[in-house]
């Protein structure tokens, strides 16, 4: 935590290569945080630069406490939105029609798939699932802190998380399937 | 809880998540970095020069003296030819603003030339127009002292009416001389603070017109006659067409001549604009290229007496520059550009085509310099050559660049020198009798190359037809 410090106090008085260092320190992760929003490798370079330029910009409010980490995510998920929101080939409708509902299911799917495949997985949901879906299964927000970063209720935050769910869910039953027919050779 | 334990697979196969990025993120990162220190570095400039001009123009107002006259800094001092039987304090319907001439003619004027030294004084220097005064008849006549007050304490009231103090019509106190002798001790107590041989003058022209004729040598004229050397505010607005060209001089090739072919594909003309081969615009027949559009320039500039004529002064002004260009379609990505070594932080660029319009513009501040050679055509009217250099700071715009390597358009705003020199030439005419209002054609040209990437060379430049106004100092009213 005192190399963080340190390392943002440099930040601050404008050292380039304290600033390449926390460049470095944070850069893949937050990449993978940014990849997990989008639908490819170079919108997700893209939010990264532009979270990391907001990180630098508004270094002076980080108030030394806590987890510098946890900070930097938080500002790469806001710009990740910010990102989703202002590009219209995202389309980030959040309105649900009848015959885009999915169904609710509680079920637990056997999670054999390795980390690349889910990922996969839940960056083909549709924009508006994906959000949802890391917001609140990846990032840990609740339905409240949700619906104030999205500007949408909690209900349809609520709701929204539970397709987005049933959804991932099916996808991965039949997943499961096919790798089971390769298995087995049928 | 089932809930819970699929939210925690998930969570824990993809929070950690790591993925290394490309190398040109923290190249973009670095240069918005270095841009915004730039950036925070014009800002305090511009703070800087907003702050000088606040105190510039708090101090003109501060210390501003009542003008000595309305017109051209001179005093005027008129010698009416009246009775004797005439009332010695003109009533209210023989008021006259003897700087209009509307009831003083000139063969009966005379005009004291004089200029404030000081704050709150009235210490001038008075001669007299020795022209106009040697059509006086001095017989039978009085003189007449035309004072305008401005609210200002009784002390500089006397002074001022010493000092003729010439306002607007209708609020002109005269006090004849000759009238009561009330009147005639105020003025001579006011006599008492200007300087003696000042003094000699006034009462002279008080007492004797002719004296003072007599009195009024060659020398003495030209070591007073002066004008005041006066801080002179006027704003301006230039609109016009903004454009792109090669080179300033008539051999560098206008970009909107200049076929160009694309490095990368070897394809020349039509679809090609900003190419490093020279110029790299198509002519409008091409389907494409840059044509000027609308533009134009708004500012304030604050000059002083430099001679007898000249002026020399300070401008700050804002420009804004527009060219259209044709380029190809948009394509919503991010890309690498190798040529400039710079990463598209839009999010979008132009391949090279001709089909979708695009607008570039340029908004800059400017602080510099300029000159104002008056001139005279035809006895009548007033004009002026004006000739200036500034620096531009660049506060934003859209310009495209182009990336030689992929044939494609991009923004990227770190290639556009922040800083660029501007020249500017015009003249204009004067507009009434005052003169207050200039109008005329101005050019603008920067010297910076707009295109940072290959050896393609772009300078913005501006003709436009210029308005002047000259902001008329302050009328001072009379304190009854």
């Amino acid at each position: 935590m005192d190399d963080h410090q340190k390392l943002v106090k440099d930040c601050l008085k404008n050292d380039p290569l304290a600033q390449k260092q926390l460049y470095e320190l944070f850069s893949e992760p937050m990449l993978g945080v940014c990849y997990r929003y989008t639908k490819s490798i170079q919108d997700a370079e893209e939010v990264l630069q532009q979270g990391f330029i907001k990180v630098f910009r508004y270094l002076h409010q980080y108030a030394m406490q806590g987890d510098l980490g946890a900070w930097v995510r938080r500002i790469m998920v806001n710009t990740a939105i910010n990102y989703l929101k202002r590009k219209p080939r995202y389309q980030l409708d959040l309105s649900f029609e009848d015959t885009h509902l999915h169904p609710v299911t509680a079920y637990e799917p056997e999670m054999n798939l390795n980390r690349k495949d889910l990922l996969n997985l839940v960056r083909q949901l549709p924009p508006g699932y994906q959000t949802i879906f890391n917001l609140h299964a990846v990032e840990g927000y609740t339905h409240v802190e949700i619906s104030k970063i999205m500007g949408i209720s909690e209900g349809t935050s609520r709701s929204q998380y539970a397709r987005a769910r049933a959804l991932l869910i099916q996808w991965l039953e039949k997943y499961s399937g096919n790798e089971k027919k390769d298995m087995y050779g049928r | 809880m089932a809930d819970r334990s699929f939210e925690q697979k998930v969570k824990e196969e993809l929070a950690d998540l790591r993925i290394k990025p490309d190398a040109s993120v923290w190249i973009g990162v670095a240069s918005e970095l270095r841009k915004e220190k730039k950036r925070r570095w014009f800002i305090w400039l511009m703070l800087l020069l907003a702050g000088c001009g606040t105190a510039s123009i708090w101090t003109y107002f501060q210390f501003r003296q009542p003008a000595p006259l309305a017109e051209n800094g001179k005093m005027a001092a008129i010698v009416k030819p009246v009775t004797t039987s005439q009332s010695s304090i003109p009533n209210e319907k023989e008021k006259v603003n003897p700087v209009k001439g509307v009831a003083i003619k000139p063969e009966n004027a005379i005009v004291l030339n004089g200029t404030h030294r000081e704050k709150n004084t009235f210490s001038w220097q008075a001669t007299v127009d020795k022209r106009n005064a040697k059509s006086v008849e001095p017989s039978n006549q009085t003189v007449t002292v035309h004072t305008g007050i401005d609210q200002e304490p009784a002390k500089q009231k006397e002074l001022a009416m010493v000092g003729n103090h010439v306002s607007e019509e209708k609020k002109i106190e005269e006090v004849s001389m000759n009238g009561t002798s009330q009147d005639k001790q105020v003025f001579k107590d006011s006599l008492q603070l200007i300087t003696h041989e000042e003094k000699q003058i006034a009462q002279t022209i008080v007492d004797t017109p002719q004296q003072v004729l007599e009195n009024l040598t060659p020398t003495l004229i030209k070591a007073i006659v002066q004008a005041p050397k006066k801080w002179n505010w006027n704003i301006h607005l230039a609109a016009g067409y903004g454009n792109t060209i090669t080179a300033l001089l008539p051999a560098g090739k206008s970009g909107n001549d200049v076929y160009a072919s694309s490095p990368s594909t070897g394809v020349g003309g039509p679809g090609s604009i900003g190419t490093p081969g020279g110029g790299g615009l198509q002519t409008a027949s091409g389907g494409g290229g840059r044509t000027a559009a609308f533009s134009f320039n708004a500012g304030v500039e604050m000059s002083k007496l430099i001679g007898k004529r000249n002026r020399l002064g300070m401008v700050i002004d804002y420009s804004f520059y527009q060219t259209n260009a044709t380029v190809g379609n948009r394509i919503d990505s991010t890309s690498y550009f190798s040529s400039v070594n710079l990463y598209n932080r839009n999010g979008y660029y132009y391949n090279n085509g001709s089909s979708v319009n695009y607008r570039e513009q340029y908004h800059f501040l400017t602080a510099g310099l300029a000159a104002v050679f008056p001139a005279r055509l035809f006895k009548q009217l007033q004009m002026r050559w004006q000739v200036g250099a500034g620096l531009q700071f660049l506060i934003a715009s859209n310009g495209l660049q182009y990336d030689a390597a992929t044939n494609r358009f991009f923004r990227n705003n770190s290639l556009i020198p922040k800083i660029q020199p501007r020249l500017s030439f015009g003249f204009d005419f004067g507009i009434g009798k005052q003169s207050l209002f200039y109008v005329g054609p101005y050019w603008q040209y920067t010297t910076a190359n707009l295109a940072g990437a290959g050896t393609d060379k772009r300078h913005l430049v501006l003709s436009a037809l210029k308005l002047s106004y000259i902001l008329p100092e302050k009328k001072n009213k009379v304190q009854r």
